[in-house]
């Protein structure tokens, strides 16, 4: 029995009538009275605290300034009002009410490096602390998609269908990078009590394009040419992730020219685009040609030695 | 303690409570170990009491205040949690972040 809280010391609730209150005195007086309880010490002390707190709750006066705090149990007056920041304020800080609002932007991608990983540690923390559930907002959830290169190029609208049925659309921002996490506002799990939902967090992977290579801000990739388009040059057909356009090879193309797109690469985040680069590789037809083999039997330029450099 | 306990000691009645409730200024607990209500609770609702009828803040302007505080609070815990950090490093290492954010700041005065 705490003799810090009259109305346990009671057995009270704290909303009780008067009446009570005075019942439940009644109750506790009899069957812890002194002289009705002979060499029994423990019933004595018992009596003074239900004496005590019955002086306290059966004086409506007393019982208001104690329920304001203005009194302490034992009638005295209280030094101080218990402002909400002493509780807010409290040195684990891990209530209901916690908010890391206020900072929430300085861990977004933006933030300096190194400094991005000492607050989202603090941010930890503090979810750990208070749950994952700081002051009632709804978690965050966390997905992963794997989505097509060209869709992670060009952007594109996903359709995300969950566990539970329902559907996330998600919209891929041109230019979105391995990695990147979108985040979704409100998609998360529901606040209770009108609090606001958490955020869906959702990882991105990209995969892999057949002949696409994603460098930077620019694409790369090979480009075979014939024989015949890289001795006389030609205009060919290059595939970018917008679609086809025409390039002019120059006359005496070679493997391992480098020839570039402008702006044919990847959006850039504050605006412009990459580049994109084709790396021409010349190609012999796939089977041995008897024509292509007497023209070169007969050809003099035969005699050009490309490993020279590496005979030296 | 219960929502009628609650009641009484803040003198609010459950009507207004449930408003307060729906609003967002309180958040009392949901689970069943939970007892509901908690001295964080009384003292919010002193605060929101405080607010409306002696510095006659309307109800847009407490939600304001609230979540204002709460960021505050939250700034407040994660700065002290930082600055505890801080304390604990070695001599140099504090001295030279001390230096360090003197530099920032008269960067900033020279802006």
């Amino acid at each position: 029995m705490s003799s810090n809280d009259p109305y346990t010391t009671l057995g009270v609730k704290r909303d009780a009538s008067q009446d009570d209150i005075r019942k439940s005195y009644r109750r506790l007086a009899k069957k812890l009275h002194p002289d009705l309880n002979p060499g029994n010490r423990e019933a004595e002390q018992k009596f003074k605290e239900v004496t005590a707190a019955y002086d306290l709750l059966g004086d409506t006066d007393k019982r208001a300034r104690f329920d304001r705090g203005e009194i302490d149990a034992s009638g005295a007056e209280r030094p101080q009002h218990r402002y909400y920041r002493d509780f807010a304020d409290a040195d684990d800080g891990s209530h209901r009410y916690a908010s890391d609002a206020g900072f929430a932007d300085f861990t977004d991608s933006t933030g300096a490096e190194g400094m991005e990983d000492i607050l989202s540690e603090l941010f930890r923390r503090s979810n750990r602390r208070s749950g994952g559930d700081g002051r009632g907002r709804g978690t965050d959830i966390r997905y992963s998609l794997a989505i097509e290169f060209l869709d992670a190029v060009n952007g594109a609208s996903k359709r995300l269908t969950l566990p539970d049925g329902a559907v996330l659309d998600i919209t891929i921002p041109p230019g979105t990078r391995e990695g990147q996490v979108l985040r979704l506002r409100g998609k998360g799990r529901p606040g209770h009590r009108g609090t606001p939902s958490g955020d869906a967090l959702v990882e991105i992977s990209v995969l892999p394009h057949p002949y696409f290579r994603w460098e930077g801000d620019d694409i790369h990739l090979d480009l075979p040419v014939s024989l015949s388009e890289a001795v006389l040059g030609a205009k060919v057909q290059v595939p970018t992730p917008t679609g086809q356009v025409t390039m002019t090879l120059p006359k005496g193309a070679n493997t391992g020219m480098r020839l570039r797109l402008k702006g044919k690469g990847v959006p850039r985040r504050g605006g412009g685009h990459g580049n994109e680069y084709a790396t021409l590789k010349v190609m012999l037809p796939s089977k041995p040609d008897p024509d292509l083999e007497a023209f070169v039997s007969s050809w003099p330029g035969g005699t050009y030695n490309p490993r020279q450099t590496m005979e030296r | 303690m219960n929502s009628r306990e609650f009641c009484h000691l803040t003198h609010l009645d459950e009507a207004t409570l449930a408003t307060w409730i729906d609003a967002g200024w309180l958040l009392p607990g949901q689970a069943d170990a939970d007892p509901g209500f908690s001295d964080i609770d009384l003292a919010r609702a002193r605060l929101i009491s405080d607010l409306k009828d002696d510095l006659g803040v309307n109800d847009e302007g407490v939600s304001v205040i609230l979540d204002l505080l709460d960021q505050i609070h939250g700034v407040r815990r994660t700065f002290r949690e930082f600055l505890s950090v801080v304390r604990a490093q070695p001599e140099t290492t504090r001295r030279r972040i001390a230096a360090d954010i003197r530099d920032a700041s008269m960067g900033r005065d020279m802006e």
